[in-house]
């Protein structure tokens, strides 16, 4: 062949024969005696009867930096045993721009907040994603099934971070982590979990924990779902029990029970054959719905409201960070029509920024009322023990929400609120982002007494709010 | 909210809603239930296989309610599949 555009055609078609197949993200159960990534009980310990839950919000490189820096503070909370506070997270729920630290964390401990920090929440991260993209051989391979949009980022989070680490390298680490994206089609959340995958017949532990980040960041248009494929009918693993009860339960008694196991239903019997996951903020933009099925739900495992009841948990620590966007919009001030660009990134921003209100709401209401209210209905039916058990976690339970709706100064407020969503903010933005994390955990009304509750000791000196608002000028200063 | 607590057979690992990771407790066990559906069964190992031998039902329940439950024996024992 001696033209070089025939060259180039040829290397173009072939290209494109090799990649008519569609790539395939998880594998099948193969066999029921394997290792698996689930929850493991920590253990006795000086912690034994506290249940520390932490969640991230999605927010891209925001809500990352938001969460690296409630973890930093964490970690510089000393307890009596010589551990730190972040050493004891026992669930770690993520979305989104929160799932990389959460990830990563979970991966690496707190030794690896600072590679963290340096290999991606200070990079820019959208440079090479766009490169990537838009470069002539990029375009000519993003043209064939076999590789998407999400790979880009994907191979990026491999590339600074996770070097292809699976969900096997997490098993008998601590926290456990939940990684939530969303399935498109039904809109509801997508836990990663094997107790999420037994129900697709798919194997968790193998799976890259890039795919899962990414699929739990997969902003829609701008990047393309995770697709899983449905491994039913399976031979190794039978569907769960409750998918039957919940079947036979009226809506009427327990609407979510019905709702999500209609969904559950669905998978298990392969009337789905794939499924595509898009950013979890769709259904849930603060990661709080799996660990609020944990502490609720009858069928699940583990089953923390059955450890309230014997008396094995007895007090709660939840921090949720919340790095919310709500940046002021011109629309608002222009009669012109808004485009199509401003019409979809509305309506999708506005979705997720919602998800992230009345979840947070419904959460505090279990955490400060219900286990009152359970405690009252154990006392009338006569379980007296049981409703001792649940008053004392209710006097126990401390709930920081880390949330720039806190800050009282509205033009800082608005500061942060107007941080971009994006995988590349400015060095001063994510220095600001470090000090208010900080400043919004250890600044919280409940922090004293939570210190009090674990018996922990700061190491150092926390920033106040007023100190982060000065490393970030207002937008009109 | 209901009370449910599982009568029989007593001192064995009573298992809800088919989820095996975790068992509720050994029998005479209280346990603590949303409204609804909600089997319980009570589970023996033989080797590395696990099987039901006990089951028991309640079906539907409305909020706080209490009632003791005895598992029936179920013949034959019905394997659990992994």
């Amino acid at each position: 062949m001696r033209h070089p555009a025939s060259c180039v055609l040829l290397f173009l078609v072939l290209l494109g024969v090799a990649g008519c197949s569609y790539p395939i993200r998880n594998e099948a159960i193969v066999s029921a005696n394997r290792d698996q990534y689930k929850w493991t009980d920590p253990g006795p310990n000086s912690f034994g009867d506290t249940l520390v839950i932490v969640t991230a919000s999605g927010g891209g490189t925001r809500a990352a930096a938001l969460s690296m820096a409630v973890l930093k503070t964490m970690d510089a909370v000393r307890l009596a045993s010589g551990r730190s506070l972040a050493d004891e997270i026992d669930i770690l729920s993520s979305v989104s721009g929160g799932s990389v630290t959460a990830g990563y964390f979970a991966l690496t401990g707190a030794a690896g907040l600072p590679t963290l920090e340096k290999n991606f929440i200070r990079k820019d991260g959208m440079t090479p994603l766009l490169l990537r993209g838009l470069n002539p051989v990029g375009l000519a391979v993003l043209s064939t099934p076999s590789t998407e949009r999400i790979d880009l980022l994907i191979d990026y989070l491999d590339q600074q971070l996770f070097k292809d680490a699976t969900f096997k390298a997490l098993i008998g680490r601590r926290p456990y982590l939940i990684l939530n994206a969303a399935d498109m089609v039904e809109g509801v959340p997508f836990p990663f979990t094997q107790y999420t995958m037994d129900l697709l017949c798919s194997d968790l532990t193998p799976m890259k924990l890039s795919t899962a980040v990414a699929a739990s960041a997969a902003f829609p248009v701008a990047l393309s779902p995770v697709t899983l494929k449905n491994y039913q009918p399976c031979k190794i693993k039978s569907p769960p029990g409750w998918l039957k009860q919940a079947a036979r339960t009226s809506w009427y008694l327990d609407p979510p029970r019905v709702a999500l196991g209609r969904t559950a239903q669905a998978y298990a019997s392969g009337e789905k054959k794939y499924i595509h996951l898009l950013d979890g903020g769709i259904a849930d933009n603060l990661g709080v719905n799996e660990p609020f099925r944990l502490l609720t739900s009858d069928d699940v495992a583990p089953l923390f409201k059955d450890d309230i009841a014997k008396g094995r948990i007895r007090k709660i620590i939840f921090v949720m960070v919340n790095a919310r966007s709500a940046k002021p919009s011109e629309l608002d001030s222009q009669q012109a029509t808004p485009g199509v660009i401003d019409m979809l990134t509305a309506s999708i921003g506005a979705s997720i920024d919602r998800a992230s209100f009345s979840t947070a709401e419904r959460l505090r209401t279990l955490l400060l009322t219900d286990f009152r209210g359970i405690a009252n209905d154990a006392d009338t039916a006569g379980f007296k023990d049981i409703a001792a058990n649940f008053r004392t976690v209710a006097g126990n339970t401390k709930f920081l929400a880390v949330d720039f709706d806190a800050i009282a100064n509205p033009a800082c407020r608005e500061s942060f609120h107007s941080i971009a969503t994006s995988w590349s903010l400015s060095g001063q933005e994510i220095d600001a982002l470090n000090a208010m994390g900080e400043a919004l955990l250890a600044q919280h009304h409940d922090f004293p007494a939570m210190l009090q509750m674990v018996g922990g000791r700061p190491e150092r000196t926390f920033r106040t709010i007023e100190e982060a608002c000065a490393l970030l000028p207002s937008p009109g200063g | 909210m209901i009370f449910v607590t599982v009568s029989e057979p007593v001192g064995r690992e009573v298992y809800a809603n088919g989820v095996y990771d975790q068992s509720r407790g050994q029998a005479a066990v209280t346990l603590l239930l949303d409204p609804g559906s909600h089997v319980f069964e009570a589970v023996i190992s033989v080797g590395a296989d696990r099987f039901v031998d006990f089951d028991g039902e309640v079906t539907d329940v409305g909020d706080l309610e209490k009632m003791v439950v005895a598992l029936q024996p179920v013949v034959p024992r019905r394997l659990i599949e992994p």
